[in-house]
């Protein structure tokens, strides 16, 4: 166990740990050797893929300072990250100027959640594998109990394709708009907005050589990066990568890790679990940090969003449009997406509901949310079958249901100002209008490619597929 | 009788945890753990064990039949893989010894299994 003011330092492994972790990395890299025709040496394997990996575009630990309004460094952070490089890696299949970088993101966020849950809990240890699946696991070393962050690589490079592909699709948002909620609140895309060529170029291809070619494992980006657009590509790698991070941290905290085998819905449920609280991370870690807590929103919703396009595309190349979701361990990452988007605007709504006393220090257009809130929330007390078409509130379990997302929604409350959710507001509503819009052009597409050329997904997406889809059931 | 004892590893993506639990059981498996995971986007089953060799040849012997796909051998650290492989057909088993040979057999008799195992002992010692 660790305390807060440990967690941020750089911590030599212990060898019990290292040996299991390098077991699993030489295991998969000989797997993968022999995918590849490299033979079954993972040390050369590893030589060939680090050859060309995802472009460091932070090669420090300030990766994310863009999003920071302090613009210099503060004293004793450049001893910090020569502490963290001159540990060099846990073992030989980590990269020598990414590892002490991911290490350092690492250790900020389990940080943020020691002073979150106040409590202690087992350290944490980070590794990488290359199996070219957007994934991340977390393993607990079963000797030690001493959890292991597993991340592919394929996770990094996809998101950091996904963020370009955004950096394409929406207009430029500046560095000032990016860092502060106020001025976030204010964008607005014009009526005439087009969505540039080569950003539905990019969508479309990329997406399909993801799912037919399979991930690119040597790091040849299908896409080129949106040179208006660089500093979103910057930030919102960086927070959807914490994002995941601090999913994977928050089912070590809640102690997910230590539950025996469970039905789908504990584990469904659990996953929402893990999704609010490593939001609540990043919005901690955002107000710690004096950054944007809407950019914090959006980035969390487009990590889901980026995997819910991949799992559609590859569920299309697979069966065609017919096709259900089947995962015991899983969501669909939509579904995680509208359960995180429902939390925020309850909060918010119930924000609103009991801020009034604090009204003397609000300006003219919290005012106007405020209001707009109360109303929707009156609305939908009296009219629940209006407010929601389909859903009504028919049941005990359905009102028990409610009462427990409103209880969690209480959670995010205090990141929930009018300021925040006006930004998130505009970011959700600009993310639904174009990549929804690329979505509708890509999809067609992609079915049309799987009926009439054969195409296929790659083979590397086998384990992916068998675990989560399924061709639909056909209602009797 | 091969009293040899190796640590196992077992990866089984989509086939009955229960089958394999129960099968480990009955061969007198020890230090049976099914390995805690969670993910971002999904997870695999894994059952650590620590087998006797003759253990492991029935071990083998029943999930070639009882899986669906093909299974790896993994054997080059101090952990023996053992892992279900959609790219092998059903009943194949693909073995990496300890020097980094590869060898696939299919349809694979008892016998062939033995030996199997008794090689692994032998890149043991």
């Amino acid at each position: 166990m660790i305390a807060a003011s440990e967690a941020k330092k750089p911590c030599p492994w212990p060898p019990v740990v290292r040996e299991f972790v390098q077991t699993e990395q030489e295991h998969v890299y000989r797997l993968l050797g022999m995918q590849l025709g490299l033979g079954t040496d993972p040390a050369k394997t590893y030589a060939y893929l680090a050859r060309r990996q995802t472009p460091p575009s932070h090669a420090t630990s300030q990766w994310n300072s863009p999003l920071s309004p302090k613009s210099t460094l503060p004293e004793g952070l450049w001893d910090r990250d020569t502490e963290y490089f001159s540990l060099g890696t846990p073992t030989p299949y980590e990269d020598t100027d990414r590892y002490p970088v991911m290490s350092m993101i690492f250790d900020e966020m389990h940080e943020v959640f020691l002073s979150l849950s106040g409590a202690t809990f087992p350290r944490c240890f980070l590794a990488t594998l290359p199996t070219g699946d957007v994934n991340a696991r977390t393993k607990v070393e079963p000797y030690t109990g001493s959890p292991v962050l597993f991340f592919e690589r394929g996770l990094f490079q996809f998101i950091y394709d996904f963020a370009m592909l955004v950096g394409w699709a929406v207009p430029t948002i500046s560095l000032s708009e990016l860092r502060d909620d106020k001025t976030l609140r204010r964008l607005r895309l014009r009526g005439s907005y087009t969505i540039p060529q080569v950003a539905s170029q990019h969508f479309v291809g990329s997406l399909y050589a993801y799912v037919v070619s399979g991930p690119p494992l040597a790091g040849e980006s299908p896409v080129t990066p949106p040179a208006h657009n660089s500093f979103l590509h910057r930030v919102l790698v960086g927070e959807m990568t914490q994002f995941v991070m601090a999913h994977e941290l928050a089912h070590v905290t809640l102690g997910h890790l230590e539950k025996s085998q469970q039905n789908a819905t504990e584990q469904w449920k659990e996953e929402y679990e893990a999704d609010l609280t490593g939001l609540l991370a990043l919005c901690r870690l955002a107000q710690k940090t004096g950054r944007s807590i809407g950019a914090g929103f959006w980035a969390s919703d487009l990590a889901l969003t980026c995997f819910q396009f991949l799992d559609e595309a590859i569920s299309i190349m697979a069966f065609g449009s017919n096709t259900s979701w089947k995962s015991k361990t899983h969501p669909d990452s939509f579904s995680r997406r509208v359960h995180l988007r429902d939390l925020i605007e309850t909060a918010f709504k119930r924000r609103s509901i009991l801020a009034p006393a604090f009204w003397a220090k609000w300006t003219f257009d919290d005012l106007v949310l405020h209001t707009e809130g109360l109303f929707e929330r009156l609305f939908d007390r009296y009219h629940p079958e209006l407010a929601n078409p389909g859903n009504e509130i028919r049941s005990y379990t359905e009102l028990s249901r409610q009462r427990s997302r409103r209880q969690k929604a209480k959670t995010l409350m205090p990141y929930v100002t009018s300021t925040n959710y006006a930004a998130i507001r505009k970011l959700w509503l600009m993310t639904d209008q174009i990549l929804g819009r690329l979505r509708y052009f890509a999809f067609p597409l992609m079915t049309g490619l799987h009926y009439q050329r054969g195409s296929r997904p790659s083979p590397l997406w086998r384990k992916r597929i068998d675990r989560s889809f399924g061709p639909a059931q056909r209602s009797a | 009788m091969n009293n040899d004892h190796f640590n196992v590893e077992i990866g089984f993506e989509g086939e009955a945890r229960d089958d394999v639990l129960s099968a480990l059981r009955e061969l007198g498996a020890s230090d049976l753990i099914e390995v805690q995971q969670r993910g971002i986007t999904g997870i695999d089953d894994v059952i650590l064990a620590v087998v006797i060799g003759s253990a492991l040849t029935s071990l083998l012997a029943k999930v070639l039949r009882l899986w669906k796909c093909g299974v790896i051998v993994d054997t080059r650290r101090t952990k023996v893989f053992i892992e279900k492989n959609c790219d092998l057909p059903r009943g194949s088993v693909l073995v990496i010894g300890l020097d980094g040979t590869v060898a696939t057999l299919h349809e694979i008799s008892n016998e062939q299994l033995e030996e199997l195992v008794r090689s692994l002992t032998t890149d043991k010692s």
